[in-house]
C-alpha cells in the first residue's frame, strides 16, 4: 500500500492512510504527537537556529557553485556582453536590408538606395526594439549592450583603409580613370564597407559569428568582383543577394535555437 | 597581506554579488529577468543582493513601464565600478604574495 505524507504542525511524517477513529486512538495513546502543541524548548530554539545557519550556508555554497560553473569573472562578462545578440534578429534585419538593396539595384532603381539608407538610419532602431520587446525581452530579459569604444576614429580609419585597398586594386588592374575598373570592383568596395558593421558587432559582443560574417562579406565582394567583367553595376546586386541569403540563414537558425532554449516567461519585476 | 584581507570589500567578495556586478559591468543596464538568466540565482537571492548593492550605492535602480508592463532596470554606478577595480587589485596583490 502506498504511504501518504501528512503534515502535523511543523513535523512532516509519512503514514499509511488511517480512518478517523484509528487516527484518534493513535493520538490518544501517545503514539502520534503534534509538535506544534508543545511549548518551544531552548533545545528546539537552538536546533532551529542551527537549521537556519545551515540553510544560509547552503545558499552561499550554491552561489559559489554557480560562480565556479562560470569558471572566471571574465567569462561571465563575455556571456553577458553576448546575450543581447543571441536572438538572431540583427541578422534578419540586415538580410532584409541587403535584399532591399539587391531588388532596387537589380530593377535599375539604384537612385532609391539613399532613401533606403535614410530609412535604416532613422527607423531600423525603433523596428528592432519593437521586435525585441515582443520576442526577446519577455524571454531572457532586457539588456543594453555596452559600446566597444567612444572614439569615432576607429570607424574613420577602417573606412580610409577600405577605400585605400580598393583604390590600390583598381589602380593595379585597370587604372583609376577606367570606368570599367570602378564598376568591376564596386562589389569589393561594398563588401569591405559592409564588413565594418559586422566588426563593430563582433567587438561589442565578442561573438565569433560576426567575425565570420565580416570575413564572408569581404571574400564575397572580392570573388564577385573577380568574376565580373565591369560592363555594369549589376554584380553589386549579386553581392547583396549573397549577403541576404547567408544572413537570413544565420538569423533563422539563431532565432529558432533561441526560441527553443528560452520559452516565454511572465512579466518580471524585482520582488 | 593580512591588512589586505581585513580591508577587502565584503559587499563585492560575496560570490552572488560578484556575479551580479560582473554581469552589470558587461552591459550598459539590464533588467531583473536578464540578471536572473545570467546569474542563475533564485529570485529571492537576487532580490536580496540587489537591495544590498543599491544600499551601498554600487547599483542604480530605475523603475519604468514598457507597454504597461513594469520593468526594473539596474545600472552599475561609478562607485560600483571603482569597487570592483579595487577588489580585483586587492585579490591580485594577495595572490601574488602567496606565490
Amino acid at each position: 500500500m502506498p504511504s501518504n505524507p501528512w503534515s502535523f504542525g511543523c513535523v512532516r511524517v509519512a503514514v499509511r492512510p488511517l480512518g478517523p477513529s484509528a487516527l484518534g486512538s493513535a493520538v490518544k495513546s501517545g503514539r502520534l504527537v503534534c509538535s506544534a502543541d508543545r511549548p518551544e524548548t531552548k533545545k528546539a530554539t537552538a536546533k532551529k537556529a542551527t537549521a537556519q545557519k545551515a540553510t544560509a550556508q547552503k545558499a552561499t555554497a550554491q552561489e559559489e557553485v554557480i560562480v565556479a560553473r562560470h569558471n572566471t569573472v571574465d567569462r561571465i562578462e563575455r556571456g553577458a556582453a553576448a546575450a543581447p545578440y543571441q536572438d538572431g534578429i540583427l541578422e534578419l534585419f540586415a538580410a532584409a536590408l541587403f535584399l532591399g538593396v539587391a531588388l532596387l539595384w537589380q530593377g535599375d532603381r539604384g537612385a532609391f538606395i539613399p532613401f533606403l539608407a535614410l530609412g535604416v538610419v532613422f527607423g531600423a532602431g525603433g523596428a528592432v526594439a519593437w521586435v525585441k520587446n515582443k520576442i526577446t525581452y519577455p524571454r531572457v530579459g532586457y539588456a543594453e549592450p555596452r559600446a566597444p569604444g567612444e572614439s569615432p576614429w576607429g570607424g574613420v580609419a577602417f573606412l580610409a583603409v577600405g577605400l585605400g585597398v580598393v583604390v590600390a586594386v583598381i589602380a593595379g588592374t585597370g587604372g583609376l580613370t577606367s570606368a570599367d575598373s570602378w564598376r568591376r570592383w564596386a562589389p569589393f568596395l561594398a563588401g569591405l564597407l559592409s564588413s565594418g558593421g559586422f566588426w563593430y558587432a563582433a567587438a561589442s559582443s565578442g561573438l565569433w559569428r560576426y567575425r565570420v560574417l565580416a570575413t564572408y562579406s569581404i571574400a564575397l565582394g572580392f570573388i564577385v568582383s573577380l568574376v565580373s567583367d565591369g560592363s555594369s553595376y549589376r554584380p553589386v546586386a549579386t553581392y547583396a543577394i549573397g549577403m541576404a541569403a547567408v544572413l537570413a540563414g544565420v538569423g533563422i537558425f539563431t532565432l529558432v535555437r533561441f526560441l527553443r532554449r528560452h520559452p516565454r516567461a511572465g512579466p518580471m519585476v524585482a520582488p | 597581506m593580512i591588512e589586505d584581507l581585513s580591508d577587502i570589500d565584503r559587499v563585492v567578495h560575496e560570490p552572488g554579488r560578484l556575479l551580479i556586478l560582473a554581469v552589470l559591468r558587461a552591459v550598459e543596464r539590464a533588467d531583473f529577468l536578464f540578471l536572473l538568466e545570467q546569474t542563475g540565482l533564485t529570485k529571492g537571492n537576487l532580490s536580496s543582493h540587489m537591495r544590498k548593492l543599491e544600499a551601498v550605492g554600487y547599483v542604480d535602480v530605475e523603475k519604468t513601464y514598457v507597454d504597461r508592463i513594469p520593468r526594473t532596470l539596474y545600472r552599475l554606478t561609478d562607485r560600483g565600478a571603482a569597487a570592483i577595480a579595487e577588489y580585483r587589485a586587492q585579490m591580485e596583490r594577495m595572490l601574488a604574495s602567496l606565490s
